[in-house]
């Protein structure tokens, strides 16, 4: 359960104020499909830093699970993070000197899980790469640097995912697959899932779509047949 | 914890070709300080033997008169608190020798000294054949003499002698000899015997002229407190006391200079390291933004993100210390090879044992570990202020906000560069010259970094595409300029220092002994003898002597445009009233500089003209013109004061002179002459001279330097290679160091060359931008290190070593070259593989 | 003079020669501020004795006016004599040394001259029989000018034997006979080897010891005053 109150981020660029997202109320259900979308510019990764607790709000307050992230400390944050929220990112940002099969298992060892080495395995297996698990990133192709990520992202079994772009450098196959792991990882683990992307068709796989421009949100209610043709 | 570890092991087994430049730096900067630290202290060994030889013992109680009542229960008392001192008795005095073949009648002065068993505490006789010295050959009549005695007095080893009451049987010739006090220069050759047979001899009546020493061997931490312990009680005996440090010679003086200079080195050398380690240290984090920036999305702590990172330099620098021990092992290893030749020549590096120390490698390893975590501490904590957000947003480079854990780790490290200082440069004044030294030219540093900014922005408009782009990466903003510009700075500040500081002390120790230094010193040549003895040292040396024409004169008033005095009793309230030795000369000598006046040109004249020193002008008050009166053997002699002169009292081979007169008046008034002479080789040639100048001009002494000069050489000569060697180290370590720091920035600059290349720029248009760019750094460090390592030679010379500043210019100009070339050189070459590289490998590495 | 002094002389003067001391005066301890000459005003200028000797006569680490001839000058003042008495005393003078600037010393008004030399010639051992020329050239000089002499003996340090020792107390006695001068046979007597009247280093007498000088010395002129005296006022 994710909620934002009046929240709002305005930066000094020179010497102009510029409102990057207007104040905005939101609610995202736990196990909701969230999409944003809009053009560049138009505020929508801010809003998914604001989300993660990456970038501090303006205005207003944001809580995760009712807790007031916005009042957490760098520390505090960085613990909430490893334990409720995933993240996928357009460069995939794996840690360039570990291999897949370590930087799946970081986030685990960061919590103490127990089982971290065989759920490791486990999760490569389900994003399709159990035979790259002792790769260097920069052994692996986009798409396969991408479900690291992914797997890397699920390793806790966080209830939040938030992916910034995930296709943005990939191709329409592997873009493809990434999109179906998301769906599935929604749909099996009720996982909350918020998706930054320009990409509309992309956008439109969720349950709700928020579309921004100028820093304005706006809802954007999916019909139930168009979600189905997908 | 577990995760902390593990962490460093895979980034340590990812990447540990860029960590290897980490490694090998604090591996050379270990290195340099062991290597240092070890020639150091072996030399600070060998030193400390040579000066103990000097006087043969830790602490010599030495009295001019018979040892009195009082005299001898105090010092029984103050020795009697000390159970581990060990002494022996020594008596020295002048006195006649004879041999005992009656048909030779000649007599001679000899120092006659006379010993116990227990003689010498430290240092060893050398004497010919090879024969070992023991006790027995003195014991029952016996004596070792100097090989003179035995030509002066046609004797051979074997013969006997007489003195005073005494026969001795020359049992062997000294050579070299221990406790002969650098400062005692006598009339007559050394003769050694037994200490009791000395007092046999009944020379030792009342009102004898002799030295009686008492020699203690004391535990060292023991020595001070127990001169001290004397010299209270025994104040107001004529009794003299000092440790063996103590000698108040130039020889100990110069000891101490070379000590400050070698401590100095390898704290500097400390410094050189650390800003290696810190300039690698910041590429390292730059580098390293990315994954913690992950690490911390991933839910990692700021904690263990420095955990993890504090760790691997930590490995790092225990493992690059251990590697500089090894190499410094290396280095000691290879130097007896190299300076064999010149070992051999100077002797006394025979005792110089060029091995690791123990407490180097200790002090090596503690300060490679504490000084790389200091460095690393300031950029390891800018990664606590990396925000993930980097990781949506690029170039987001960590705020300029004031973060006060920073500046508590500044404080940290200025305390912890000053305990090192303390530790490392045992003087406090030279760790503040070079704190200070520090600091300044970091600043300047700095400033000049701000300003070369500004000052170069315009040009990055309009000029050729290379140009502006090298432009560009100077004055972009995070980019190396300032890393650059102050390791490098520094750097050079530091090594064009140290090789200046060197070149004047080596320098001051080759005046000191010069290439042929004057080993004779004839005194009391009257006027009438001066063209006979000149002729006979001519002949026997081979060089026409200078003679020094000296009398002695009182100032007895002063006639001047601001000062006049008229009584004596107004002249000693200056500080004048003593007897000068005066002397007169057509000609400066090289220690003289004009500073005042003009000098008169070489012709005589009768009216007396003086060229005062500079101190006597400011005690005086006196101007040009001014007229000085002054008592010439009770004739008054007013002289026009027509110049003012410098000199330097360090280079005092021509002799040194408060008053200099015009030729012209004095040669009338009786005067002796002095003279400093290169003796002959051998020695029967210099017995030979000796024997010819007594025997032609009786009241004229001989004193012969020889052996005193030869201790100096050798001890300066075995200091001089020694700092030689020390010099070479930390100069090769610099560069190494810088080399480093440079290469390193080739990881912040590949991504940009990868880009141009594949925008078209060719090699060789980023060759002409490399090398634009890092000379123009290399010229602005180069430039602001030559400038700070002139204040550096001049406050350590001036103040520290206390011996004359000489700018060296050109090694400030080298310095500079060299600099820029280095700067350059390696800017460029460690882009080379960059160049070579597709850029496409480049891009997708990042 | 003598022979600590000379010691100390010798190694200041070698250290500054040969390893850069940086001392001007290769004879003499820098500290050690010596007697300048007795101040005497032009007008008051009678009748010369001129004192000619080593430091012992120079006052060696005295104040001007108490070196002994500057004693032995206001003694004969109070005395009511006219006469003015120069130092003419070199620090480190041998009888060699001395002999070469008799003539400079002996120039003017000099009715008397103390010879008090030999104290360097016996520290440094020199020969006896060239001590004896000298000081013999000096003596005939004098003479020769008419000028009355007071010989000064002094002995040389025990250290360099008896036979040294006693040849150069000889010197002094067969050169009083030979020239029939005045003659005290030893300069120090009573003074010598007393710590109260010397200085420390044992050699150079204090204000005591030069008091006593000049007083031994006043005695010693004695025999050569009445003819030569100047009515007391």
């Amino acid at each position: 359960m994710i909620e934002l109150r009046n929240v709002s981020k305005t930066v000094v660029s020179g010497t102009e104020p510029l409102t990057i997202v207007q104040p905005l109320d939101l609610s995202i259900a736990a196990g909701e499909y969230l999409s944003i979308v809009g053009p560049s510019g138009s505020g929508k990764s801010t809003l998914l830093g604001l989300i993660a607790g990456l970038d501090v709000p303006t205005t207003g307050e944001i809580l995760i699970d009712g807790d007031a992230i916005t009042a957490l400390d760098e520390d505090a944050l960085a613990r909430l993070r490893g334990r409720k929220i995933g993240f996928i990112f357009q460069f995939f940002h794996l840690v360039p000197s570990l291999t897949a099969f370590e930087n799946v298992l970081v986030p685990l060892e960061i919590a103490g899980a127990a089982d971290a080495r065989d759920r490791v395995t486990a999760l490569l297996s389900d994003v399709g790469l159990e035979g790259r698990a002792h790769h260097y990133p920069a052994q692996l192709s986009g798409g396969e640097q991408q479900r690291v990520a992914i797997a890397r992202a699920l390793a806790n079994d966080p209830p939040i995912l938030l992916a910034d772009e995930p296709t943005g450098n990939l191709d329409s196959a592997n873009g493809r697959h990434v999109v179906e792991l998301l769906q599935s990882v929604n749909t099996a683990r009720r996982t909350t899932i918020v998706l930054v992307t320009h990409d509309t068709e992309l956008a439109s796989t969720a349950d709700v779509m928020l579309r921004m421009r100028d820093g304005q949100a706006e809802r954007v209610t999916l019909e139930p047949e168009r979600e189905a043709a997908v | 914890m577990t995760f902390v570890f593990r962490m460093v092991g895979r980034e340590l087994r990812a990447s540990w070709r860029r960590l290897g430049f980490f490694f090998v730096c604090v591996a050379v900067g270990v290195g340099a300080i062991v290597a240092l630290r070890s020639v150091i202290q072996s030399v600070g060994v060998a030193m400390t033997s040579e000066t103990r030889a000097l006087t043969a013992a830790d602490i010599l109680i030495e009295s001019g008169q018979p040892w009195s009542k009082e005299a001898l229960a105090l010092i029984e008392t103050a020795l009697v608190a000390e159970p581990d001192v060990t002494r022996t008795a020594s008596i020295q005095t002048a006195t006649m020798a004879r041999p005992a073949d009656l048909t030779k009648t000649v007599a001679k002065v000899v120092e006659l000294r006379g010993v116990e068993a227990a003689f010498p505490f430290y240092g060893h006789f050398v004497l010919q054949d090879d024969v070992a010295y023991r006790h027995d050959l003195l014991a029952g009549g016996g004596a070792l003499v100097r090989p003179e005695l035995l030509v002066q007095l046609d004797l051979q080893v074997g013969d006997d002698i007489v003195i005073g009451e005494g026969t001795f049987e020359i049992r062997g010739v000294i050579l070299r000899e221990p406790g002969g006090q650098l400062g005692a220069f006598s009339f007559g050759p050394r003769v050694l015997v037994d200490h009791e047979d000395l007092l046999a001899t009944g020379l030792l009546g009342f009102g004898t002229r002799a030295e009686r020493q008492l020699l203690l061997r004391v535990p060292d931490a023991r020595i001070d407190p127990l001169v001290r312990a004397l010299r209270d009680p025994l104040r107001d005996e004529f009794v003299s006391i000092r440790s063996y440090r103590r000698t108040e010679d130039r020889i100990a003086a110069n000891l101490r200079r070379a000590e400050n200079y070698l401590s100095l080195i390898g704290f500097i050398v400390l410094i050189l390291g650390g800003i290696g380690v810190w300039s690698v240290t910041r590429v390292f984090v730059q580098q390293r933004i990315r994954s913690v920036a992950i690490l911390k999305c991933l839910g990692a702590t700021g904690g263990q993100v420095l955990a993890i990172y504090v760790t691997q330099v930590a490995v790092l620098a225990v493992g690059g210390s251990v590697l500089g021990v090894a190499m410094a092992g290396g280095v000691m290893a290879a130097i007896p090879t190299a300076v064999a030749d010149q070992a051999a020549a100077a002797a006394g590096l025979a005792d110089l044992s060029y091995g690791l120390t123990v407490s180097a490698v200790t002090q090596g390893l503690v300060v490679g570990i504490v000084v790389s975590l200091l460095f690393a501490l300031g950029p390891l904590l800018e990664m606590r202020a990396i925000k993930p957000l980097a990781l949506l947003r690029w170039g987001l480079l960590p705020a300029g906000a004031r973060d006060w854990t920073q500046i508590g780790v500044a404080i940290l490290l200025a305390g912890g560069l000053l305990m090192v200082a303390s530790w490392q440069a045992s003087s406090w004044e030279a760790g503040l010259w070079v704190c200070g030294g520090f600091a300044a030219v970091a600043g300047v540093l700095h400033a000049v970094g701000q300003g070369l900014i500004r000052v170069i922005q315009p040009l990055g408009v309009g000029s050729r595409f290379a140009f502006r782009h090298a432009v560009l990466n100077l004055v972009r903003p995070g980019n190396q300029t300032r890393v650059i510009l102050l390791a490098v700075g520094l750097g050079s500040f530091f090594i064009i220092g140290i090789h200046a500081v060197q070149a004047n002390l080596v320098n001051a120790f080759a005046l000191e002994i010069g290439d042929n230094p004057p080993d004779m010193f004839l005194i009391d040549i009257q006027q009438d003898q001066a063209d006979g003895v000149g002729a006979l040292l001519s002949a026997q040396t081979g060089r026409a002597p200078n003679l020094l024409p000296v009398l002695r004169a009182r100032v007895t008033g002063v006639v001047g445009e601001n000062t006049t005095l008229e009584t004596v009793r107004e002249i000693r309230r200056r500080g004048m009233g003593r007897e000068y030795t005066v002397t007169y000369r057509g000609a400066l000598e090289d220690n003289e500089r004009v500073v005042d006046g003009a000098f008169w040109d070489d012709t005589p004249s009768d009216q007396a003209e003086v060229s005062v020193e500079e101190s006597v002008r400011s005690r005086l008050g006196l101007e040009l013109g001014d007229t000085i009166r002054f008592d010439v053997l009770g004739r008054e002699v007013a002289a026009t004061v027509s110049s003012v002169r410098t000199v330097d009292w360090d280079d005092t081979r021509s002799g040194g002179f408060m008053f200099l007169f015009r030729p012209g008046v004095l040669e009338q008034a009786p005067h002796s002459f002095i003279a400093f002479v290169r003796g002959p080789e051998g020695a029967d040639a210099r017995a030979r001279l000796q024997r010819d100048l007594v025997a032609g001009f009786p009241n004229v002494s001989v004193i012969d330097g020889l052996e005193v000069i030869a201790t100096i050489r050798r001890i300066l000569d075995s200091v001089t290679l020694a700092i030689t060697i020390v010099g070479g180290i930390a100069l090769l370590s610099g560069v190494l160091i810088l080399v480093g720091s440079v290469a390193m920035t080739k990881y912040q600059r590949q991504y940009d060359t990868a880009i141009f290349k594949t925008l078209g720029a060719t090699s060789r248009t980023i060759m002409v931008m490399l090398v634009v760019e890092y000379g123009t750094l290399g010229v602005v460090a180069g430039l602001v290190g030559s400038v700070g390592a002139l204040g550096l030679t001049w406050g350590l010379t001036r103040f520290l070593l206390e011996i004359n500043w000489d700018p060296a210019p050109w090694i400030n100009v080298s310095g500079l070259v060299l600099t820029a070339l280095v700067v350059g050189t390696v800017g460029v070459v460690s882009s080379l593989d960059v160049l070579r590289k597709k850029p496409l490998s480049t891009l997708q590495a990042e | 003079m003598l022979a600590l002094r000379w010691r100390v002389a010798g190694t200041v003067a070698l250290c500054a020669t040969l390893v850069g001391c940086g001392a001007d005066e290769p004879f003499e301890r820098p500290s050690a501020s010596t007697a300048p000459p007795v101040e005497i005003a032009a007008t008051d200028r009678g009748p010369l004795i001129v004192a000619l000797g080593d430091s012992l006569t120079a006052g060696l680490g005295l104040d001007a006016d108490q070196a002994y001839p500057a004693l032995l000058h206001r003694r004969l003042r109070d005395e009511g004599y006219d006469f003015t008495v120069v130092n003419a005393g070199v620090s480190g003078d041998t009888s060699a040394a001395a002999l070469r600037r008799a003539e400079w010393a002996l120039d003017g008004d000099v009715c008397i001259v103390i010879v008090a030399l030999g104290g360097n010639d016996g520290l440094r051992g020199l020969p006896a029989d060239q001590m004896k020329q000298n000081l013999s050239e000096i003596v005939s000089m004098a003479r020769a000018r008419g000028i009355a002499v007071l010989l000064a003996g002094m002995e040389a340090p025990p250290n360099y034997g008896s036979t040294y020792t006693t040849q150069f107390r000889q010197v002094f006695v067969d050169l009083a006979q030979e020239f029939d001068v005045a003659f005290m046979p030893f300069l120090l007597v009573g003074v010598a080897a007393d710590p109260a009247l010397n200085q420390p280093d044992g050699i150079h007498p204090n204000l005591d010891g030069a008091l006593i000088v000049a007083a031994r010395v006043r005695e010693a002129l004695e025999p050569l005053l009445p003819a030569l005296a100047v009515e007391a006022p």
